[in-house]
């Protein structure tokens, strides 16, 4: 599970993805780039669809480079996806030639700043992709088999679960969910700056799911969980600077949320 | 009679209001050797887990060397002197010897560092003690299983232990091992310490042990001596019967079985090989009829399952399905021209420990189940429920995660799992090993029935009971080649051990 932004993304069976951030900052450089360009401008209905479609298409690329090399050539995932944590802040960077791009597309940023029947709109879509993925989990072919991936994968595969697919999957659909998150953090700010989109929000995502409940050596998926996780630590956060404690405590005070979550786990397991 | 060394009295405990424990009662002498055995689910594990401190009880008293005690961390079980060898190795592999044999006990030195001479002295006369001839420098992952096994009991040793406890040694191990592993546990009997011996293996029970304490259901229901038994004795107390019933029924439920004429030939595997493991196996398999396939552990049963199965990739030879020309190079494509294959390693390749047992039973159906990718839950359930029922699978409900089901019942799910594809050829890796005496005859009348309706079966099992009464005909593998093929009825055990120890029919 990873929650950038409060945006569900798909647990990697049993695996971890660092790159969840660095997809963000590539999708998020990249569609102002397209809607600010010379071709949107004459063409601002296609424009705008291809300044989400593309940064989408290209984020779930990142994930299918993830996947192949985790499932077909037995990369570890936390290896594998360390190749875009690292390089793929350094590609936004160069796509946007180091600069913070500012905008104006109230189209575009209605993604992140509108609001539908009193709701931003960010909030219909995490609403929208926690059900849609909680239903996929718990009623599809593919949600049963990413957990039997994730909680025994030898076993999976003498039962004929095609594993390899299921990763990739997994990971195209991770990243091209990061690669919205990214989007709505750009429409958000009308801004886009590569260096700083979605910086450490794997760690945030990873903690969100802990604190949710799911067991990071796979097999567990509790969507909800994670969402309460994700809602839980952000609103703490909030909380705690409006009332006027500083950002370092804060970051202690959710180290020691983690904690708490964990040994919780460990008492309901044992 | 000596004061025992153990005396557990009237132990219960229960987990989330379901008994587990009733009333167990658990006394060991100094330097015996003692049995627990007891079906799956009787309580074997809920009450050693209390002994060595993992659990608390309930209720009930524990006195151990006379005095009343209460361990509740495994730290102060082995403080106390009960060390625990258990089934998985909890050692580290890719260190040294040396350095498993002292882990958390590591001599000092004056200035507080690990005495590494002391350290290698010590393992040295442990292992001279054993009579263990290995390197002790090299890491412990570099030696067989058994080896591995027996320095686990060299480092309870090491520790002075006054009582070890020993949960299924010899599962992994062949019978040369075996007898390496009793004599290392007469060895450490005779020099005052005493052995709770768990095994699902009666012949090992009544060839090692002195005492044998029977659960069944959450209670102690028989202590004696194995001098006073018999082997039907032992069954029936696990069992709950009389030895009478059980002697008019034979000892598996496969026996008396007709061979179904003139079945089409379902699988032909000829000359095949996947490396040094299985060099060549010839073998033909009709529908309606159980071919055992016999041999010593190592003698490449389990490679030949894997290899028909498309686990491994043939080096030579060729396996033939009955209407499927194409090669099957992997188990998803051998499942769908009506294979199964049940793992004799219940744990790694068999259980998804956090799924429930409902979506364990189906792993493999479930693509029938799907329609446009959605599976059809009101249709899995059914079937589920279906299974449950023919099977009798005891767990809370269909959605308790199968991690907490016994060995016998998360077996019979696996077997489930198996037949809800209706396959007509079913490879038994071991089926009723790891599980108690009455899910093993559940389990066998079940196979008998699948047979009755026509699938093939082939049975790999290293009880010779389970063959000899089971199987229409046995084909035997030595050294990775299949070298003689045995009909039934006429196989006896003798027959049988013959072919395996010489490849020559008797």
């Amino acid at each position: 599970m990873r929650w950038p932004q409060g945006h569900p993304h798909d647990p990697p069976p049993g695996g971890i993805d660092l790159s969840v951030g660095s997809v963000m900052a590539v999708a998020g450089a990249l569609a102002p780039i397209i809607f600010l360009s010379d071709w949107a401008t004459a063409n601002p209905g296609l424009g705008l669809a291809a300044s989400i479609a593309v940064p989408l298409l290209v984020a779930a690329l990142c994930g299918l480079f993830n996947g192949v090399l985790i499932a077909l050539l037995g990369v570890q995932p936390i290896i594998a996806t360390l190749i875009f944590f690292i390089s793929g802040r350094g590609i936004a960077q160069v796509l946007t030639n180091g600069n913070l791009q500012t905008f104006t597309n109230p189209d575009f940023t209605w993604l992140g700043t509108g609001r539908l029947l009193g709701l931003p709109v960010q909030g219909w879509i995490a609403l929208a992709l926690t059900i849609t993925i909680a239903l996929v989990v718990r009623r599809s072919l593919y949600g049963r088999y990413l957990l039997s991936v994730g909680g025994n994968e030898r076993a999976a595969t003498l039962a004929g679960v095609p594993v390899a697919r299921v990763k990739i999957t997994t990971y195209v659909i991770a990243a091209t969910l990061a690669g919205l998150a990214g989007m709505i953090v750009v429409a958000q700010n009308s801004a886009s700056d590569a260096a700083r989109i979605g910086q450490l929000m794997e760690l945030d995502a990873i903690a969100a799911a802990v604190v949710g409940g799911a067991a990071l050596s796979g097999g567990r998926a509790p969507i909800f969980g994670a969402l309460l996780g994700a809602v839980f630590i952000q609103l703490m956060g909030y909380t705690l600077i409006a009332n006027g404690i500083s950002d370092e405590m804060t970051l202690i005070v959710t180290a020691a949320i983690i904690v708490l979550a964990v040994w919780l786990q460990r008492g309901a397991r044992a | 009679m000596p004061d025992a060394l153990l005396q557990m009295t009237g132990i219960t405990k229960s987990f989330g209001g379901v008994p587990a424990l009733a009333d167990g009662t658990l006394s060991i002498l100094p330097g015996e050797v003692h049995a627990i055995v007891g079906q799956n689910g009787a309580g074997k594990s809920t009450l050693i887990t209390i002994l060595t401190g993992v659990y608390r009880r309930d209720g009930g008293t524990v006195r151990w060397q006379g005095r009343e005690v209460d361990l509740r961390s495994p730290r102060e079980a082995q403080a106390a002197g009960i060390a625990t060898i258990y089934q998985e190795l909890t050692l580290v592999p890719q260190r040294t010897v040396i350095e498993n044999i002292v882990l958390g006990y590591e001599p000092k030195t004056r200035l507080g560092m690990t005495d590494w001479r002391a350290a290698e002295a010590r393992t040295r006369a442990v292992l001279g003690r054993f009579g263990i001839d290995i390197d002790p420098h090299r890491p412990l992952g570099s030696y067989p299983t058994a080896i591995q096994q027996l320095v686990a009991i060299g480092r309870a040793a090491a520790m002075e232990a006054k009582l070890l406890i020993m949960d299924e040694p010899t599962s992994s191990l062949d019978e040369r091992e075996v007898q390496v592993l009793f004599g290392v546990i007469r060895q450490l009997k005779a020099q005052g310490t005493s052995i709770l011996y768990v095994s699902h293996f009666l012949d090992e029970i009544f060839e090692l042990c002195d005492g044998v304490t029977t659960l069944r259901d959450g209670r102690t229901v028989g202590a004696a001596r194995i001098a006073d038994l018999s082997r039907l004795d032992l069954i029936a107390a696990m069992l709950g019967r009389s030895a009478e019933d059980i002697r008019s029924v034979g000892m598996t439920e496969l026996s008396g079985q007709s061979r179904a004429e003139g079945g089409a030939v379902v699988l032909e595997a000829s000359g095949i090989a996947t490396g040094r493991r299985l060099r060549k196996l010839d073998l033909t398999l009709r529908a309606g009829e159980i071919v055992g396939l016999a041999g010593l552990l190592g003698s490449g049963r389990t490679e030949a399952a894997r290899a028909i199965f498309g686990m491994d990739r043939l080096t030579a030879g060729t396996v033939r399905l009955a209407d499927q020309p194409a090669a099957i190079t992997s188990p998803r494509a051998a499942i769908a021209a009506g294979m199964a294959f049940l793992s004799e390693d219940r744990k790694t390749e068999g259980i998804i420990p956090d799924l429930s047992v409902c979506e364990n039973l189906t792993l493999a159906l479930l693509p029938r189940l799907a329609r446009m990718g959605i599976v059809d839950q009101k249709r899995e359930r059914r079937i589920v429920e279906g299974f449950i029922a023919a099977l009798g699978i005891k767990a809370a409900h269909m959605d308790q995660p199968i991690r907490q089901l016994s060995g016998g019942n998360q077996q019979k799910v696996l077997l489930g799992r198996w037949l809800a594809i209706e396959p007509r050829l079913l490879i038994l890796d071991e089926p009723t090993r790891g599980v108690d005496v009455g899910a093993k005859r559940e389990i066998q009348a079940i196979i008998k029935a699948k047979v009755k309706e026509g699938c093939a079966v082939l049975l790999i099992s290293s009880e010779f009971e389970e063959l000899i009464e089971g199987a229409h005909d046995i084909v035997v593998m030595q050294e990775g080649r299949s070298v003689t093929r045995l009909s039934n009825p006429g196989v006896t055990e003798d027959r049988l051990i013959h072919a395996m120890a010489a490849g020559a029919p008797a």
